[in-house]
């Protein structure tokens, strides 16, 4: 715990690196609500110190009841950035150097998920099922607000951060099931749900490190993180390209890639979930399973804009079009993420081997995985099985069948053209497809998660033929606009109204003050001892 | 054998995929009192598409060259995995119904990064409008097989349909409400009538169309076989649902083809009956009738959990 005090000063030393008037609000955000975290983990761990009497991990094994793991919950919650205390994670996140926020999404977020599974499974004393679930739902809410936030976010760190606050949600989303299917003694369930956190996490940490370390060399080349900036860097970064369609794949957890395999075992435990007797268990499970594959469908677009506006169609500045080229180094240090994304998505046997005995400690079953599959089995009924190896195996089959069959039959040339633009000799690279455009859409018909404000304003506004018109439009994440930013003017208004009605001028009524708080505290230590 | 019966199951499906797709369109011409294009007018489209030469933008990268295979190899797969009178699909053992969903959204992602890839505005109004139909089309489509699922107590497509072929012979009620929710998740996902037109290249209509404008050739052959058998994937889900009838070796088989060949025409009878008696409807209005399909979906998945 000391560590990561010592951790949280350094990171804070790490965002204010750059010196930078921007930087020091967020990092300032970042240091307080990393503090408020640790008044309640270490809350949590005075409690079992009360309890134990001993300070060391071992002791504690077993003994946390429902108050100390949901104070520690909390604590952890805040730190990883879970729903809705995410805020911090997005601000402070993007704002540190790249390298730095690769640290900071990858690894460091990833300790408060190591807390939270300290407690909830090796600590649990007591068996409260709804923590569980509230978890599960909290982490499957949060995932779906920071995939939200993403699709609606232009500055390519920003993006990436509100990612994290995704992956961090459906991480606890499956530590949630983990700890309801520990306490409801469904073994198997906890089993596949405890691999899908295990996995996610390692997963999570190579993407993400492999997203910002590439959005750290595209802001190195181009000198902007604004993605309306970019466009069409595919042809002049080809290599670049195709590391960030890896990554992207594997973030929106499509197959072959590693997201997809934990994002299956997510699937499958909650699908396990909505199989058992309990009918009210099963809704939850149904919600849930709504609510992940909506952040799921939500990723594809997100990365898709992402990829589509930085690396695809014309380039839509002079910076993009002249952008530099990515050196030898920098490809090779990238190209070490990028394998291990695409080993683990088609070999996650030798990763999950691992994982399994960590699995094991905890639920006392084993995961059915052999070389070349991995068996979900209830009871000894099947239920289903994934063949990643031999999925990828056969879409290859597939493709040069289709390749071969179109190389015997097809007859003409290619010919390279313009783009059709409706007959009109359009070059202007400004009239393609904007980011903002790409989820306009979408942003409208799940309007009631974002608060917009748009406007458009005309240069000269009385005129009859207007030369230009500018749009404007800023949107925000609700809990921030409405509930953080009058955080300071709530307490500030509290304060006053306890000032004026305690500090009267009036000395008896401080001396009457000062000896019902001693009567006060003494009830409760007595209450206590 | 059994490997046999299989791949001519497959290669049936595939071949007689733009077959239906033309019934569909001649059905639709004859209600207008049209005389109706040759039931093998898109295997004409395709080997002329396949004689022109390929004309591809300057700011095109090797996403282009890419994606047109990788599309049309994907759904090939997803038609593989579909046991759709043959008890064992050629790629039974993938047939797991979340590697399903994630591979039909991975084949939007492709399509829309063909798109985006052109610099046109046609594509990225295209890309736009097909991901908003698929992000409110998609957790339908999961929740339809997830009922399934549970009503088959597994999660394989294979194995949910031997388990439905041995025991539902009556439609119960959530089956007519999966069914209901996945004629309109078809018909989203598809690109056919209320929610876009296949027939134009109208600007107004375009969510598929606009994707795919700059493609010519043969990888614009590849899209349109891809688009068909998008189309025929889905029709063959809904006839394995109602009175599903697979045949477990030779002697049934014939039978089997026989239904399953009756039951896609039923279906195809529907969509042009859909596709005739609706208008194209405006893009924002799009969620009401997707929002009825998850609806349904839901009311289904309830019933089904209440029922076990």
């Amino acid at each position: 715990l000391i560590c990561w005090e010592i951790m949280t000063v350094l990171s804070f030393f790490l965002i204010i690196f750059e010196k930078k008037v921007e930087t020091k609000k967020p990092a300032i955000l970042y240091f307080f609500m990393s503090l408020l975290g640790t008044v309640f983990i270490s809350t949590a761990f005075f409690m079992l110190y009360k309890q134990t009497g001993h300070l060391d991990f071992l002791s504690f094994y077993g003994k946390a009841n429902a108050l100390t793991m949901s104070l520690a919950c909390i604590g952890f919650a805040i730190k990883a950035g879970l729903f809705p205390l995410h805020t911090w994670l997005a601000e402070a996140h993007p704002v540190a150097p790249t390298s730095v926020s690769a640290l900071m999404s990858g690894v460091m977020v990833k300790v408060a998920v190591y807390g939270a599974i300290r407690f909830l499974l090796y600590f649990r004393g007591e068996n409260v099922a709804t923590l569980g679930i509230v978890i599960m739902f909290l982490g499957a809410v949060s995932a779906l607000m920071g995939i939200m936030l993403a699709l609606s976010e232009n500055d390519v760190k920003k993006l990436l951060a509100y990612s994290t606050i995704e992956n961090m949600g459906i991480i606890f989303a499956g530590i949630g099931l983990t700890y309801w299917s520990l306490s409801q003694n469904f073994n198997y369930l906890a089993t596949l749900a405890f691999t899908a956190v295990l996995l996610h996490v390692v997963n999570h940490g190579l993407f993400k490190s492999l997203m910002f370390m590439i959005s750290g060399v595209l802001i190195k080349y181009t000198h902007t993180r604004n993605m309306e900036k970019l466009g069409g860097l595919a042809k002049r970064m080809p290599i670049l390209a195709i590391y960030s369609l890896v990554g992207v794949m594997a973030m929106c957890a499509f197959p072959p890639l590693n997201g997809f395999i934990s994002e299956w075992f997510l699937y499958q435990s909650l699908i396990g979930m909505a199989f058992g007797e309990s009918v009210i268990n099963s809704y939850f499970a149904i919600l849930t399973l709504a609510i992940i594959t909506l952040t799921g469908a939500i990723a594809g677009v997100t990365f898709l804009k992402f990829y589509g506006i930085v690396f695809l169609g014309k380039p839509r500045t002079l910076e993009a079009e002249n952008s530099g080229v990515a050196s030898w180094y920098e490809k090779l240090v990238l190209a070490i993420p990028v394998a291990l994304c695409i080993f683990i998505g088609i070999f996650p046997q030798f990763l999950l081997a691992g994982i399994a005995r960590l699995t094991y400690a905890v639920t006392g079953q084993h995961l059915q995985q052999s070389f070349s599959f991995i068996n979900i089995e209830n009871n000894g009924k099947n239920i289903t099985s994934l063949y990643p190896t031999m999925a990828v195996v056969a879409f290859v089959v597939v493709m040069l069948g289709v390749w071969v069959i179109i190389k015997i039959r097809a007859k003409g040339k290619v010919r390279r053209a313009e783009t059709w633009a409706c007959g009109l000799s359009e070059y202007n690279s400004q009239a393609q497809f904007s980011a903002k455009a790409l989820t306009q859409g979408i942003r409208r018909v799940f309007s009631m998660f974002y608060s917009t404000v748009s406007a458009v304003r005309f240069e000269d506004e009385l005129k009859h033929f207007r030369r230009g018109a500018i749009f404007e439009e800023q949107i925000s994440d609700p809990i921030d606009k409405y509930i953080i930013i009058n955080i300071p003017k709530i307490a500030t208004q509290l304060s006053d109204k306890f000032k004026s009605s305690f500090q009267t001028g009036n000395l008896n009524f401080y001396i009457a003050s000062i000896f019902f708080a001693l009567i006060v505290s003494l009830t409760i230590y007595w209450g206590l001892s | 054998l059994n490997m046999l019966l299989s791949f001519c199951q497959f290669l049936l499906i595939v071949v007689t995929a733009p077959l239906f797709v033309a019934i569909i369109h001649k059905t639709k011409q004859r209600i207008r009192g049209q005389k109706g294009i040759s039931l093998f007018f898109f295997y004409r489209t395709i080997n002329k598409y396949l004689k022109k030469e390929v004309v591809v933008s300057n700011t095109a990268s090797f996403i282009s060259f890419l994606v047109p295979y990788v599309i049309a190899s994907i759904y090939l797969m997803l038609i593989a995995c579909l046991p759709a009178f043959y008890i064992e699909p050629l790629l039974g053992k993938l047939s797991d119904i979340i590697f399903i969903v994630y591979l039909s959204a991975l084949a939007t992602f492709f399509l829309t990064l063909y798109a985006l890839d052109q610099g046109s505005s046609f594509g990225g109004i295209g890309a736009s409008r097909e991901w908003l139909l698929s992000v409110l089309s998609e957790p339908t489509l999961v929740f339809v097989l997830v009922t399934l699922a549970i009503q088959a107590k597994s999660a394989k497509l294979e194995t949910i349909f031997l388990q439905t072929t041995r025991t539902s012979i009556y439609l119960t009620v959530p089956t007519i409400l999966i069914l209901g929710a996945l004629v309109i998740i078809m018909l989203a996902e598809s690109s056919r009538v209320p929610f876009d037109n296949p027939e134009t290249h109208l600007e107004l209509t375009m969510s598929h169309e606009a994707c795919i404008l700059e493609a010519s050739g043969k990888h614009l052959a590849l899209f349109e076989v891809a688009a068909y058998l998008k189309l025929v994937f889905y029709m063959s889900l809904l006839c394995m649902i109602v009175w599903p009838y697979t045949a477990g070796g030779l002697e049934t088989l014939f039978s089997a083809i026989a239904f399953y060949i009756a039951k896609m025409l039923f279906f195809c009878f529907l969509i042009a009956g859909i596709e005739i008696a609706n208008p194209k409807m405006r893009l924002f209005r799009l969620p009401i009738p997707l929002s009825v399909g998850f609806v349904m979906s839901l009311l289904a998945m309830i019933l089904t959990i209440k029922g076990t």
